[in-house]
């Protein structure tokens, strides 16, 4: 008794540099995998299968345009220059009222009774009689 | 350098005229001495009603010795000229206190990082009245300096200065088997071996154990 070869899979559609080109502009624009895949017509898996380097790439390298684009408006002495460098200058270098608070680590039991220590004589007879 | 003698033949008549059992010591340090004497006036009886100072309750004759150990060490040769002091004295005169006193002052006056000191008593309950003693002088501290300096753990009987780390161990110990130690400082309570006494006082002790003082 002889049995038919089984049907394979079909075969899924190549990835060609026009649909990784896409796949990386969607990808940085912030379009969703599940938009993506269905312009390019496959099943969101296939597509964070064949696209990773194409999906976290193109986020990557949309931010990195823009941040070069305003950092090169905030360096030029202009209205739109000023704005932008408030804003670069707001994100990136804290210079923000709303800008979370430093918070120092309070310090251990045993670090904080040590260094109270060092200073427990200060301003007293027992500080100038002993070290 | 020789150790200074503490010989004073002519201590009969001193008794009697209630002079000092202590020679005139030319070289003594006696900044050193007096900042000595000013720690140790400053630390308070914690067992006597109102715990007076040591400055009002404590005894001339023992002041005289603190004031001698600690003023005994020279500045240049790095080294002190007194390393041995033997004690005798009778019941009831606050030797205990004083052993305690004096520890707590050698701790205090310490220079040297991670130092170990000693008060070693022949039992455990001797061991415990002088920790008891030291640790009242801490508590008692009316200013709270000495709670903040130094450190008790009551249950290891030790107090360590939290700037040196140097530590004060009260220890239990037959005097003839203590080892494992490299003291820079030892005080032996209550000693009733080869010779009667009471306080062995041994300092810069790094070569010199019990049993070899008890030979000298």
């Amino acid at each position: 008794m002889t049995s038919e070869p089984l049907e394979s899979r079909p075969a899924l559609p190549c990835a060609t540099d026009e649909t990784r080109n896409l796949v990386e502009s969607l990808s940085g624009f912030g379009i969703p995998q599940d938009e993506i895949a269905r312009l390019v017509g496959i099943d969101p898996k296939t597509l964070r299968f064949h696209y990773t380097d194409q999906i976290e790439l193109g986020t990557i390298k949309a931010t990195a345009k823009v941040a070069q684009n305003l950092f090169t408006m905030a360096c030029k002495p202009t209205r739109e220059g000023l704005s932008a460098a408030i804003f670069w200058l707001k994100v990136r270098a804290g210079w923000s009222e709303y800008a979370p608070k430093r918070v120092e680590e309070p310090l251990g039991k045993k670090e904080a009774a040590e260094r109270d220590a060092l200073t427990a004589g200060d301003g007293t007879e027992w500080g100038r009689l002993v070290n | 350098m020789e150790p200074w003698s503490l010989a004073v033949p002519d201590w009969r008549e001193r008794i009697r005229a209630g002079r000092s059992l202590l020679p005139d010591l030319p070289h003594l340090n006696r900044a050193q001495a007096k900042r000595a004497i000013a720690i140790f006036n400053k630390l308070r009886l914690p067992d006597v009603i109102g715990t007076p100072a040591l400055a009002v309750a404590g005894a001339d004759w023992f002041r005289e010795i603190v004031g001698a150990l600690h003023g005994s060490f020279d500045p240049v040769a790095r080294e002190r000229m007194i390393r041995e002091i033997f004690l005798l004295a009778p019941k009831k005169s606050s030797k205990t206190s004083y052993a305690a006193a004096l520890m707590v002052t050698t701790l205090l006056m310490n220079e040297r990082p991670r130092a170990e000191f000693l008060l070693v008593a022949p039992t455990v309950s001797l061991a415990h009245i002088a920790f008891s003693q030291a640790l009242g002088m801490v508590d008692k501290n009316p200013d709270g300096f000495l709670r903040k300096r130094l450190h008790v753990q009551e249950h290891l009987r030790k107090i360590t200065d939290r700037r040196t780390k140097a530590t004060l161990e009260i220890k239990a110990f037959d005097t003839t088997v203590l080892t494992g130690v490299k003291p820079t400082g030892l005080l032996l309570e209550e000693l009733h071996e080869d010779i009667h006494g009471d306080t062995w006082i041994c300092f810069d002790a790094d070569q010199c154990f019990p049993s070899d003082c008890l030979h000298h």
